[in-house]
């Protein structure tokens, strides 16, 4: 059976591009456009694809928004981002709100079909370029912390207290709190305690640099 | 395109030389537009927009940073503040790049109760900044004046062959 797909793009140019590569597709039968969210959401109340290619832009409403209100009320629609920003923050918002993918609009003819079926299959698909962008490196297991939280993890484990550590470093208590409180969400942990101790098991109150220390 | 039209290939070849052109344009221009006003800083504010400039950053090779916020979960930043502190990475970022030969950098952004606090820090070369008193280029003067609107405070710490980093507060 064909799969059936709508687009919604406000674009002339993009939905006649799409429409004429995937009319030559006989997988494929082509319900139709929708140049508004408005329109989109009409057409959906009458009939329902497998698969909404669905623009990041509209002119009434953000893709990104659309996407979360079609899969709250038509779960079973698929639906493929569609758009010109190679952007994380897009690629990412589009996925958090339940699409299946996200097809740059410079995807070649295979990448658009390919999209398409996994999306039928259930399954997540990326442009190439995209998952690119998606791919965040994960390297956290030593934490990342900036010279002035070293400066203070050492301070903390000398024994002082956040109003001595702000008269040394020239802050406020609440600066010194506030790198406190970052320390601990770093290590993940609840306490100084187990601050002073993780800190010390990855060797990083070993390796503070001791010219920062004499202000 | 080519099946249609009759071209000699001269022609053919200025044709695709002329698209290619046209193709870079586009590109150049949207990276222009991009740097005056990040369409990400207006939609999804501060947070995402700085995650973005930062990833651009370590896609495109130069520099490696490191992007970590903390409390800035569902918070709304005041649109002054942010577009502020955004031009503040930018001009901090550029300097690293072109000025302390650092290889890496971390920035960061804390949100806790009213107060924002802005740290970015490199492992490059570093300076004495007692010259910004004397000698201050427009950047840092622009820096500072941002910061000054805001009623900040800019603190920086480095030493020749030490990297540098700069902290800025802001009361929101």
């Amino acid at each position: 059976m064909a799969i059936k797909v709508f687009i919604t793009d406000d674009h002339y140019m993009v939905v006649e591009g799409i429409r004429s590569i995937l009319m030559l597709n006989k997988n494929i039968e082509w319900l139709g456009h929708a140049m508004t969210a408005a329109s989109c959401m009409a057409f959906l109340h009458s009939q329902q694809p497998d698969v909404l290619l669905l623009d990041i832009n509209l002119p009434d409403k953000s893709g990104i928004d659309l996407c979360k209100e079609i899969k709250t009320k038509y779960p079973d629609i698929q639906i493929l981002g569609l758009s010109s920003f190679n952007q994380q923050s897009y690629i990412q918002k589009m996925m958090q709100n339940g699409a299946s993918g996200y097809v740059l609009k410079n995807a070649s003819i295979e990448e658009i079909v390919n999209a398409i079926e996994a999306a039928m299959n259930g399954e997540l698909f990326l442009s190439n370029q995209a998952s690119i962008e998606l791919d965040e490196n994960k390297d956290a297991l030593i934490p990342v912390i900036t010279r002035r939280e070293k400066e203070v993890l050492a301070l903390i484990a000398k024994g002082m207290t956040n109003k001595e550590i702000a008269d040394k470093l020239f802050v406020s208590t609440t600066t010194v709190d506030t790198h406190r409180k970052n320390l601990l969400a770093k290590f993940q942990v609840k306490n100084t305690a187990s601050l002073i101790s993780l800190a010390t098991q990855t060797q990083l109150l070993h390796n503070i640099d001791p010219k920062f220390n004499n202000k | 395109m080519k099946g249609n039209l009759v071209m000699t290939p001269e022609n053919q070849q200025a044709f695709e030389r002329s698209m290619d052109m046209l193709d870079s344009s586009i590109r150049e221009l949207r990276r222009v537009a991009h740097n005056m006003m990040p369409e990400s800083l207006l939609r999804f504010g501060l947070d995402v927009a700085l995650k973005d400039f930062c990833y651009e950053i370590n896609q495109s090779g130069a520099l490696k940073i490191n992007y970590l916020s903390f409390g800035l979960i569902d918070v709304d930043i005041d649109q002054t503040v942010s577009i502020a502190l955004y031009r503040i990475v930018q001009e901090l970022i550029n300097n690293i790049m072109n000025h302390s030969g650092a290889s890496s950098a971390i920035v960061q952004l804390t949100k806790s109760n009213d107060q924002l606090l802005l740290t970015v820090e490199d492992d490059g070369k570093g300076f004495d900044p007692a010259i910004l008193k004397s000698n201050k280029g427009i950047g840092w003067v622009s820096i500072q004046n941002r910061i000054d609107f805001l009623k900040g405070k800019l603190d920086i710490t480095s030493k020749q062959g030490e990297g540098t980093s700069v902290h800025i507060e802001i009361f929101i």
